[in-house]
């Protein structure tokens, strides 16, 4: 009931309280099937910024994508990012390869 | 360097005046207290608190503005800590470890540890930042869109990493994460994105109300769900897997373990202060929303820490240890629950307490004359918010000869 007093005081709507109610079954949908909703609000977060920042790097460039790439500390940060994915995945590649190896 | 000595000196000097102290004691814990409320942002908070402000000197009413400020900031993490709802978006990582701790019963200790590593990461960033803000901001001034957009895409992958379950599933969460956050207008045309032309949605979803939602209700709906025994807090305290065992060296490998868990929940107040410091950049590079890029650091370490804490959770269920420590307890000669009131009776307490304020645990009263009694079944909640009255001891015991019952609890699983 706080909850809903403490929604409702943030912006005077209604509308806020019935949308934490729907991601609230949501929520509990997520946690019946396994997911976890913590990268989701992450990405909630991030989103904006992350959509302002691209489109910010985009104009500077001029629309050419490789600028993320061709600055240093950029191209270092996307590539530690694409090696933790791999180390991430190595497991179920992994996985997946054993279970091809028993059949 | 001796200028900086110098201004640091007036600055404490100012700060401890006892006038300035009592300013910003009274304002701080009034803060905290309103933090309390979850979903009420730290900005909200302060005009609840600041109508004091204005009868006192101009430094006190800039201290104690800090102070409000600081109580408001920290104290989302009560909330946290206890029943699982992040108050705002800086609590939500408190979220992941502190629940935790909270229901293996060391809420008490997780409070702390929130309290005093934000101090401490406050202290030091600050020092750092006084000291080698100057040089540093060349280094901010390195990042460019570029480089803070490559910096969250790292984040989000930091998130997939170290999220528990399959990276299929984590992806698919921050995808959809991704896409809700797209909701509202465009940022440079205006035009609505997946708003269906419903006014309230063009200005997006706010995130209290997702992170309300996804976290808190979810709890409140799972919590319904569950059966009265899987609900109640673990009463068992969290001394390593063999703390409690039998033996001549028992008390030995318990004050081991005490000490290990004193020294481990260290590392997220070391962790801190980095994310403080350059955070501290970001500000100096008034770059406000920004300081919102280093949360994704912050994040997925401090989950990484989370599973930690799951595991040692499931070690604790899987331990034969820990069986024969119920069996220990059964006959009531256990001497680490008499030892060590404090340990016990806190955190349980304050966690009920704080549930049943907060109404998403129905207070059973009906509980109280069992754990007066010495009932095996009372061992199911020891510090009912009713029956506070009752003797810490009393009820502790009743919890230890009911080991079992809360060994049974204990195999819940924390969700997330």
């Amino acid at each position: 009931m706080f909850c809903c007093i403490g929604i409702y005081s943030i912006n005077n709507s209604p509308t806020d309280v019935v949308i934490a109610a729907i991601f609230g079954l949501f929520g509990y949908w997520l946690v019946k099937h396994d997911f976890e909703p913590a990268p989701l609000v992450l990405a909630f977060v991030l989103g904006p910024l992350m959509e302002e920042n691209l489109r910010r790097a985009m104009l500077i460039a001029r629309g050419d994508a490789t600028v993320f790439a061709t600055r240093p500390i950029s191209a270092g940060l996307l590539a530690v990012a694409l090696f933790l994915l791999v180390l991430a995945m190595l497991p179920m590649i992994r996985k997946r390869r054993d279970e091809v190896f028993v059949e | 360097m001796s200028e900086l000595l110098a201004n640091l000196a007036l600055g404490f000097s100012v700060a401890a005046h006892p006038y300035n102290i009592g300013f910003v004691c009274s304002a701080h814990s009034s803060a905290r207290w309103s933090a309390c409320f979850p979903a009420s942002a730290p900005l909200r908070r302060l005009p609840c608190c600041c109508r004091s402000r204005l009868a006192c000197r101009r430094s006190a009413r800039l201290i104690m503005l800090a102070g409000i400020y600081y109580g408001a900031q920290y104290g989302g993490s009560t909330t946290s800590i206890l029943v699982n709802i992040p108050g705002e978006a800086t609590s939500v990582v408190t979220c992941l470890d502190g629940h935790q701790m909270a229901r293996q019963g060391r809420a008490g200790a997780a409070l702390s540890i929130a309290a005093i590593g934000s101090f401490f990461a406050g202290c030091v960033s600050t020092v750092l930042v006084a000291a080698l803000g100057a040089p540093l901001t060349g280094l901010a001034l390195l990042f460019g869109p570029a480089e803070y957009f490559s910096l969250m895409v790292l984040g989000l992958i930091f998130a997939v990493v170290l999220a528990k379950g399959s990276v299929l599933k984590a992806i698919a969460m921050i995808l959809t994460g991704l896409l809700l956050s797209m909701v509202g207008s465009d940022l440079e045309t205006g035009a609505g994105r997946m708003t269906f032309d419903i006014a309230e949605l063009s200005d997006g979803i706010g995130f209290t109300n997702v992170a309300m939602g996804l976290f808190g209700f979810a709890e409140i709906i799972r919590n319904l769900e569950m059966s009265q025994e899987s609900r109640d807090i673990v009463q068992s305290q969290d001394h390593g897997p063999d703390a409690d065992a039998p033996g001549p060296d028992r008390f030995l490998r318990r004050d081991r373990a005490r000490h290990h868990s004193r020294l481990d929940p260290g590392h997220p107040a070391r962790r801190r202060r980095g994310g403080g410091l350059v955070r501290g950049l970001y500000l100096r590079k008034a770059h406000l929303e920004e300081s919102g890029a280093l949360r994704p650091r912050r994040h997925p370490r401090r989950g990484g820490a989370g599973k930690r804490q799951q595991c040692r959770g499931a070690d604790l269920v899987h331990s034969a240890a820990h069986a024969r420590h119920s069996a220990e307890c059964g006959d009531g000669t256990d001497g680490r629950r008499h030892d060590h009131p404090r340990h016990r009776a806190g955190p349980a307490g304050d966690d009920q307490a704080a549930r049943a304020v907060l109404g998403h645990d129905r207070v059973d009263v009906a509980r109280q004359p069992d754990a007066g009694h010495h009932q095996p079944a009372a061992g199911r909640r020891v510090g009912d918010p009713a029956a506070g009255a009752v003797p810490a001891a009393l009820s502790r015991r009743s919890s230890c000869s009911a080991a079992s019952a809360s060994i049974r609890s204990t195999t819940r699983r924390p969700t997330w």
